[in-house]
């Protein structure tokens, strides 16, 4: 039963949702019409399926290796991020100091920088570091682009773990790293989600450091590749669609078992910074 | 405990030499490169600011610029009333499973790809095969406007798109404060007979206002970032009333190869950014003592007529 006084909010609401959800339903309907009848029908229900649209989009720009490249670099990032940022934050806030507050504050301003501005140059130190059309190339500046969110959400929780575990640890005579793998780690591991998951869809998205860095079809990320499908069969609507498709499923497919934990975390971050 | 400054550094290192190598080192390498002239490969030749002139007297630049500013101010005007009113809405229905539903479809954008939601919209506003354009036909017997063939409209369609997609960012972060304003505010507000638009307006929006600057950040350095929809929908034309300057940085640099110049514009997105953000950040500091000053003189004016009545 739906309340009198909140019909207009949810009047507003399903109206915007329908302006979010109807582009998606045209891409779908397009993504099974053959060339001819995406022409003549673009908006209705499809009357034939053409699901060949998606076995040419996915071998021509070759989607099974884009999809293992993102696969890799995205696993390698996030990885390097939770690690990085859990061990930079657990000093900071275990060991205070006006270096580690210092260091903090320098690291969580990366979130003002457009990273943009870092595109040239990583390209060059790419080259020299003979890393340009690697993916560790893109590995190590995709960490270093999303320690600043990382790091602002894990200290931030990590404040929040009370003095008194880590002191009677101490008392055990515990060293800080079995303090940090047997308490803080564990203790951690609901905001190490949260970050893992926003991380791992920021690189799966990420674009203009890929293009820059990676130039050979054997190392395209899967945006490289979505980007690819304007160029080869441009009258071929229907083609691209499913081409389009494809690539985000599997993003769609991940927000829906995870939107618990990008939601809160994407918020709580906002509320922070 | 001597052990303690040891082990200070052995956790802060990986973290903060990657940090520095790969993100702030390149940003003081852009500002060392915006002074050279180079090719990308062999040594440059210092020429001062010889190309910041070179930028500034390209009118490209310009467009550009003056695009960033149309998107920041047309995002700021459209997107946050928008995104407000939908998290205002979701936070009278929450905590409910609709509320929720709406808040997962909403944001739903915000996790597609970039490159992905620009190809989606170019497929649906595409002069001779979209959506758009059948429907027009068949309403009205034109094909309608060039979305983005229309030197003079396409800015409007990108920053239409890009509104579309990053709403749903701006709604996240309105809802997660409009949760923590006190519940007791609106039941004072009811007892006194404040309706919901009232409420809405003296309550909700001032309580958020820290959370108005926040999103004003984002959504300027996300323009400043823009980059994915203009290579995907328009590669900054036609004529290049499209370019946004992450774009033409991309453009002079890789395909003219004038990393000189290219950096120099880098280093310009920087200036931008670094103005917009105290800027905004000004504004926000001088609105309350404006807004508190307002109430000292309202209220002096009410002693004062009281005193005159009572006489």
């Amino acid at each position: 039963m739906i309340k009198k006084r909140n019909r207009g909010h949810h009047l507003f609401l399903s109206i915007y949702c329908a302006v979010v959800l109807v582009p998606f339903i045209w891409l779908i309907l397009g993504s099974v019409k053959s060339k001819t009848e995406f022409i003549i029908n673009p908006a209705g229900l499809p009357k034939y399926i053409a699901i060949e649209n998606f076995t040419n989009a996915w071998n021509d720009v070759n989607l099974s290796q884009a999809m293992m490249n993102s696969t890799i670099v995205c696993l390698s990032g996030v990885f390097g991020v939770i690690l990085t940022a859990s061990l930079a934050s657990f000093a900071v806030v275990r060991i205070r100091s006006r270096v580690g507050s210092l260091i903090l504050a320098l690291m969580i301003a990366g979130l003002m920088i457009p990273v943009n501005a870092a595109v040239i140059p990583l390209f060059v130190l790419a080259s020299d570091l003979g890393l340009l059309n690697t993916r560790i190339g893109v590995i190590i500046p995709a960490i270093a682009f999303n320690l600043p969110f990382a790091m602002l959400l894990i200290s931030a929780w990590m404040q929040n773990i009370p003095d008194e575990l880590f002191d009677s640890g101490k008392v055990d005579g515990a060293s800080f790293i079995q303090l940090f793998i047997s308490l803080a780690v564990p203790l951690s591991i609901p905001i190490f989600g949260a970050i893992a998951i926003i991380t791992f869809v920021n690189i799966w998205n990420e674009f203009i450091l890929s293009l820059v860095i990676l130039s050979g079809p054997d190392m395209r990320t899967v945006p490289l590749a979505t980007s690819i499908f304007r160029g080869v069969y441009n009258t071929n609507r229907g083609y691209i669609s499913a081409g389009v498709l494809i690539t985000i499923i599997p993003v769609i497919i991940f927000y829906l078992l995870f939107h618990k934990s990008i939601l809160s975390g994407i918020s709580e971050g906002g509320i922070k910074g | 405990m001597w052990k303690t400054r040891r082990d200070f550094w052995l956790f802060i290192l990986p973290g903060l030499s990657i940090y520095a190598v790969f993100f702030l080192f390149p940003i003081a390498q852009a500002l060392w490169y915006s002074l050279y002239q180079w090719s990308g490969f062999g040594s440059g030749k210092f020429v001062g600011l010889d190309n910041f002139i070179t930028l500034l007297s390209d009118i490209i630049v310009i467009i550009s610029i003056k695009n960033t500013l149309i998107f920041i101010l047309l995002s700021f005007t459209f997107m946050l009333p928008l995104s407000f009113l939908l998290a205002n809405s979701i936070a009278k229905l929450s905590p409910s499973p609709s509320a929720s539903f709406y808040s997962v479809v909403i944001f739903l954008p915000c996790i597609v790809a970039s490159v992905a939601v620009s190809q989606m919209w170019e497929i649906i506003l595409n002069r001779n095969f979209g959506v758009i354009t059948y429907f027009m036909l068949n309403l009205f017997g034109t094909k309608g406007p060039n979305w983005l063939g229309d030197e003079n409209l396409v800015m409007y369609t990108i920053i239409f798109v890009n509104t579309w997609q990053w709403t749903g960012l701006s709604m996240l972060i309105f809802s997660a404060a409009i949760k923590n304003v006190p519940k007791e505010l609106y039941d004072a507000a009811e007892i006194d007979g404040a309706g919901s638009l009232q409420q809405m307006i003296w309550i909700t929006v001032p309580m958020v206002s820290k959370t108005i600057m926040i999103n004003m950040l984002l959504i300027t350095f996300g323009t400043l970032r823009a980059f994915d929809i203009i290579f995907i929908m328009t590669d900054g034309g036609p004529l290049d009333a499209s370019q946004m300057p992450s774009f033409y940085m991309y453009l002079i640099t890789f395909k003219y190869l004038q990393f000189g110049p290219g950096s120099a514009l880098a280093v310009l997105i920087l200036l931008l950014a670094i103005i917009s953000y105290v800027g905004i950040r000004v504004i926000f500091l001088i609105i309350p003592i404006i807004v508190s000053a307002n109430a000292r003189a309202n209220q002096a004016a009410i002693m004062k007529y009281k005193k005159r009545l009572s006489q």
